[in-house]
């Protein structure tokens, strides 16, 4: 069995939305002894990225995302056995949620599992998230990056609260701060002193890729 | 040719020019916000019983009184008498589709993980579900027959309201948005037994509610909406797998019953699915939401003019909250010379108005819609 042909192979799987070939080609790679530290890297992190470029040409849309997630995360289950003790070290760590009095998720949703596949660890709030608890996830689990979403013009208002109680709670210059949703724009996010703008899912799990890279 | 609401709005829907440009407000997607309403009776002074159209979105059927102060055309046969106004809001509601939703402080939004599909394993479990049947929506067919017989007896161009749903957006809120988009890869015999099912209990709606009013309307709404911000939800293929064979047996179930033209109501960047949206057999589309992506104005009269009426295009997300009137004045202006030449536009807000419009900007709106729209179809100096 020719390695990288194996890795090649459950990539392409998943950049098919493939989930039978991606279940049979992990398979195999696992019972090849295939490090999965390797299938993670290489399958995983490059097909996601070839699905959100096919979304960014408008080949994809939201279904394919949703779908390339969830086969993503059947990769991770059969592979976590495998691990043999030692913890995949994460790319970064993203505290996400949507802001209070907004119960919009499906956008925070797809970009938790795209960062989740691409290797980050995600701590997922939920949705209708107060600025205190923001506060208090950056606080606890120091997070490399946070994220926030609004759909609306009358929710996205509480970003701008958030980051002023990160810079009360002293905190602010911890965390980099990534803001997105419908609403949102990238002036809006430059007048609240976020540190990034997503205009949609790629773009933000993008941003946060070179945000760890550069650290 | 002196032109009643009705001569005007039936010479737009006929790609035909009137003496105006038609102007809507008071359709489920072309109403306002109760929050804006009231601050629009408060600017102009008027004191009334304000009536709810839809408490999910929290809208307003609007007075006849403002309806005449702006020289709105189109009059419409809602589905039940008008509620007024409750003074506390109920913390949850359930829809006849079991979906659960919480008030927010200005509209009830979906409850995440309340879908009541959303577990469903099987097709089985799909069939098994406790579905609504026509009766559970709230029609009021004796209320709805003799509203159609009033307005036939005025000079307004009757509508049916965006009540009845393409199949699509229904799915995901049923099932689940994430459930519902990767089962349209994942688990396609699921996706299709959701939406097909939503399909039918649609159809027989419109044989129950719509055919006995049929004879009166001159135009319908019905509503499925199928794109983001900046892209159509799904791809055209999915669209055609999926939606298309359902919008289809909508619309001719609609003009089984009814030679009223049908509007497609669909919020987002859509333009990617109007080729296909056309062979549905549908007459025009609503809201025409110009701030999302692809859907400048110019190029959608160019490219689909002669085939489509677009219905709405004032823009809701910037210009009518944040701009000033001349800045509304101006996209007014804009969208009509866009739109109306050769008819086939009527003039709305792209979708409801919302809380926080200023009053100044949607009196400016109606205002220049009437002024503008008049000089621009009377061939003047233009």
């Amino acid at each position: 069995m020719d390695k990288n042909k194996i890795l090649d192979s459950i990539r392409d799987a998943l950049v098919n939305l493939d989930l039978n070939k991606v279940r049979e080609f992990t398979r195999i790679a696992l019972e090849n002894g295939v490090d999965p530290k390797e299938i993670v890297l290489k399958s995983v992190a490059e097909g996601m990225e070839v699905v959100g470029r096919k979304f960014e040409a408008s080949e994809y849309f939201l279904a394919e995302l949703v779908a390339a997630g969830e086969i993503g995360r059947e990769i991770s289950v059969m592979l976590k056995p495998y691990f043999k003790g030692e913890e995949m070290k994460k790319v970064g760590k993203v505290v996400i949620g949507t802001v209070s009095g907004d119960l919009h998720d499906i956008g925070k949703n797809i970009v938790a599992m795209m960062l989740d596949s691409a290797g980050f660890e995600v701590i997922d709030l939920g949705v209708d998230v107060s600025k205190e608890r923001f506060v208090e996830a950056v606080r606890s689990e120091r997070p490399d990056i946070l994220g926030m979403s609004a759909l609306l013009t009358v929710t996205m208002v509480e970003m701008k609260n958030v980051i002023e109680a990160l810079k009360e709670a002293g905190l602010r210059e911890k965390v980099k701060v990534i803001i997105g949703g419908a609403a949102v724009t990238e002036d809006y996010a430059k007048s609240i002193g976020a540190d990034g703008y997503g205009a949609n899912a790629v773009e933000g799990v993008r941003i946060c890729k070179q945000w760890m890279a550069e650290k | 040719m002196k032109f009643s609401s009705r001569d005007r709005v039936l010479a737009a829907l006929n790609h035909r020019e009137p003496d105006r440009v038609p102007v809507d407000l008071g359709g489920t997607a072309t109403t306002l916000h109760l929050k804006a309403y009231l601050d629009l009776l408060n600017y102009f002074g008027f004191s009334e019983r304000v009536c709810m159209m839809d408490v999910i979105a929290g809208t307003v059927v609007p007075s006849e009184r403002v309806l005449e102060r702006f020289h709105v055309d189109t009059r419409y046969v809602y589905k039940c008498p008008p509620e007024p106004v409750e003074p506390t809001p109920q913390s949850e509601l359930v829809d006849a589709w079991g979906i659960r939703r919480r008030f927010t402080g200005y509209y009830y939004d979906l409850v995440p993980g309340s879908s009541p599909l959303s577990n469903a394993k099987t097709v089985e479990e799909v069939e098994a579900y406790d579905w609504p049947s026509a009766e559970d929506f709230g029609y009021n067919l004796e209320y709805m027959v003799s509203e159609a017989e009033r307005l036939a007896s005025t000079d307004y161009a009757i509508g049916f309201p965006y009540y009845v749903v393409g199949s699509f957006a229904h799915s995901l809120l049923v099932r689940g948005f994430q459930q519902y988009f990767s089962d349209l890869i994942m688990r396609p015999e699921i996706a299709k037994a959701i939406i097909d099912k939503i399909g039918s209990i649609m159809v027989d709606v419109i044989h129950k509610y719509v055919k006995p009013i049929g004879k009166y309307l001159d135009f319908i709404f019905f509503g499925d909406d199928l794109g983001t911000q900046d892209a159509p939800m799904i791809s055209p293929k999915i669209y055609r797998q999926f939606v298309k064979p359902n919008h289809k047996r909508i619309v001719e179930a609609f003009k089984s019953v009814s030679h009223a033209k049908v509007i497609l109501h669909s919020d987002g960047a859509i333009s990617p699915l109007i080729e296909d949206l056309i062979e549905t057999g549908i007459d025009g589309i609503n809201p025409v939401q110009v701030s999302a992506k692809n859907m400048d104005t110019k190029v959608l009269k160019e490219k689909y003019g002669k085939k489509l009426i677009f219905w709405g295009a004032i823009d809701t997300q910037r210009i009518l909250p944040f701009g000033t009137p001349e800045d509304v004045r101006k996209e007014v202006r804009k969208r009509i010379e866009d739109l109306a030449p050769n008819g086939g536009y009527v003039l709305a807000s792209v979708h409801c108005i919302q809380h926080g419009v200023p009053p100044e900007n949607i009196v400016a709106m109606f205002d220049e819609a009437i002024k503008f729209g008049h000089k621009f179809y009377s061939h003047d100096n233009i």
